[in-house]
């Protein structure tokens, strides 16, 4: 522990000194991420998802604000839906745009969460986010997991009926392309399960880390993902989905071990060595608790010194020896040294 | 010499109009009722963006139906339906509007607080200065 303690404390100092650059980094590569798994998924325009585009799109989110990102993510969605078919452009346009005037509206800086909800849902560790909303963010967040829980289910679907999207068109495969690609978004009762749960999980996790308990974060991370688990598992079950539960376990406790290691960068607290202290001004009377945060003392440095370290550290002006000067200090070195001074000449 | 006192404050000062002054500067410009009042009033337009792209998803999947029935539809009926869908749907989209710019009102009310508190401590620090010099 006092190992991983300081592991956390080198890391915060590098950090700090680093932070623009860090930052960046970190942009870029959940800008990478992002964009490799829309190539991977709906990289149906050669030109847009082809890798260079990739990377050279993901540097330049790096420069960008979180949203100013999203803007290009869904650009790119667009652009690789309309090869895929216009109508899918088209509902991808106006769901977008719903989901713009509801996320923009409430929640325009929680655009991680917005991001990294289909992204973990892609990576089979979409419990993380309601967890990690939750415990990082406000009650609010939930919107924007509710977002991104909306734009990943229709994105999965634009997925698995891509065959179904792509034929030729006439007024008939419009129609049915409309009804496919708004069908299995609206229709689709697994996504509105799946969105209560996390909503519902966001906001529990949030209202629990909030408490005065001791230890209210861990209580939080294990509801959250405990929620979560015991709630999709009557979901699958009632929809007749039993075959997602064994990844959803498996997702549940990497999620449960994400959880714990933000708790650890973000509120490890020391509730062994809580404090209790009652103190009154002209007005009111408090009645404080306090809970050390567990630290480690900083490595001190021992600089062990051999021989004779009298005069070190010393300031030793840089001045023009004289002759007098030079006898003075052969004279005193000669001293130090149990020497004969000639020895010095 | 450098006064350090005065850098902490000025540093106090520099982040927040760096960057909590823009999001936090209408707090001190509105009362609550109006601050919120205001946002009610942008919500009811992006809400209402929000329902027509909703009913616009909504067409687009019974699109069929809809055309079957065009000529067989009780306008009058339909339009009920809509209108009072649209009013459950602004009522809760309106409420949240509510609840997070009173929050964000609030929040944005402390961090002024906090604001006014350094810069008060800045001028007691130059009036301290010109006494001194005088």
């Amino acid at each position: 522990m006092t190992k991983l303690l300081e592991l956390k404390d080198k890391y915060t100092k590098i950090f700090a000194t680093y932070e623009i650059y860090i930052t960046s980094v970190l942009k870029f590569i959940l800008a990478l991420v992002t964009l490799l798994l829309i190539r991977g998924n709906i990289g149906y325009m050669s030109k847009i998802s082809s890798l260079p585009v990739t990377i050279i799109i993901a540097l330049l989110g790096a420069l960008l604000p979180i949203n100013a990102m999203i803007w290009i993510f869904a650009l790119v969605l667009l652009l690789d839906l309309y090869a895929l078919s216009i109508e899918v452009a088209a509902t991808a346009f106006v769901l977008l745009a719903v989901i713009y005037f509801i996320y923009f509206r409430f929640t325009p800086k929680d655009g991680v969460a917005a991001i990294l909800t289909p992204v973990c849902f892609r990576l089979g560790i979409p419990y993380v986010v309601p967890v990690g909303t939750g415990l990082l963010g406000g009650a609010f967040s939930a919107i924007s997991v509710a977002c991104g829980t909306v734009l990943f289910f229709f994105l999965d679907g634009v997925k698995q009926n891509a065959s179904v999207l792509t034929s030729t068109a006439d007024a008939d495969t419009i129609s049915t392309k409309l009804n496919v690609t708004v069908g299995q978004l609206l229709g689709n009762k697994e996504m509105y399960m799946v969105l209560a749960v996390m909503v519902i999980t966001t906001v529990l996790v949030y209202v629990i880390r909030r408490l005065k308990a001791d230890y209210a974060w861990s209580f939080a991370i294990v509801v959250g993902i405990v929620t979560q688990m015991v709630g999709l598992i009557v979901g699958y079950i009632i929809l007749g989905v039993a075959g997602k539960i064994v990844m959803l376990v498996v997702g549940s406790v990497i999620s449960l071990l994400i959880g714990f290691v933000i708790q650890f960068m973000f509120m490890n607290l020391d509730y062994a060595r809580t404090e209790r202290v009652q103190f009154e001004d002209d007005e009111y009377y408090y009645y404080v608790k306090a809970v050390p945060k567990k630290m480690v003392a900083s490595e001190k440095k021992t600089v062990k010194h051999f021989g004779n370290t009298g005069s070190m550290g010393k300031r030793i002006e840089k001045t023009k020896n004289t002759e007098k000067d030079d006898y003075i200090s052969n004279k005193i070195i000669a001293e130090e040294l149990d020497i004969d001074e000639d020895v010095l000449k | 010499m450098i006064n350090e006192d005065r850098v902490k404050e000025l540093y106090y000062l520099a982040v927040y109009e760096s960057t909590s002054e823009k999001t936090h500067k209408q707090v001190n410009e509105y009362y609550v009722g109006d601050y919120v009042w205001k946002e009610v009033l942008k919500s009811f337009f992006s809400g209402t963006f929000a329902f027509a792209g909703i009913v616009c998803l909504w067409a687009m999947n019974n699109m069929d139906v809809l055309l079957d029935r065009l000529n067989t539809m009780d306008i009058f009926e339909t339009a009920t339906i809509v209108v009072a869908i649209y009013i459950a749907f602004m009522a809760v989209y309106i409420f949240a509007t509510v609840l997070v710019y009173v929050s964000r009102f609030g929040k944005g009310r402390k961090n002024m607080r906090g604001y006014v508190e350094h810069l008060k401590n800045i001028n007691r620090m130059y009036n301290r200065e010109e006494k001194l010099k005088r």
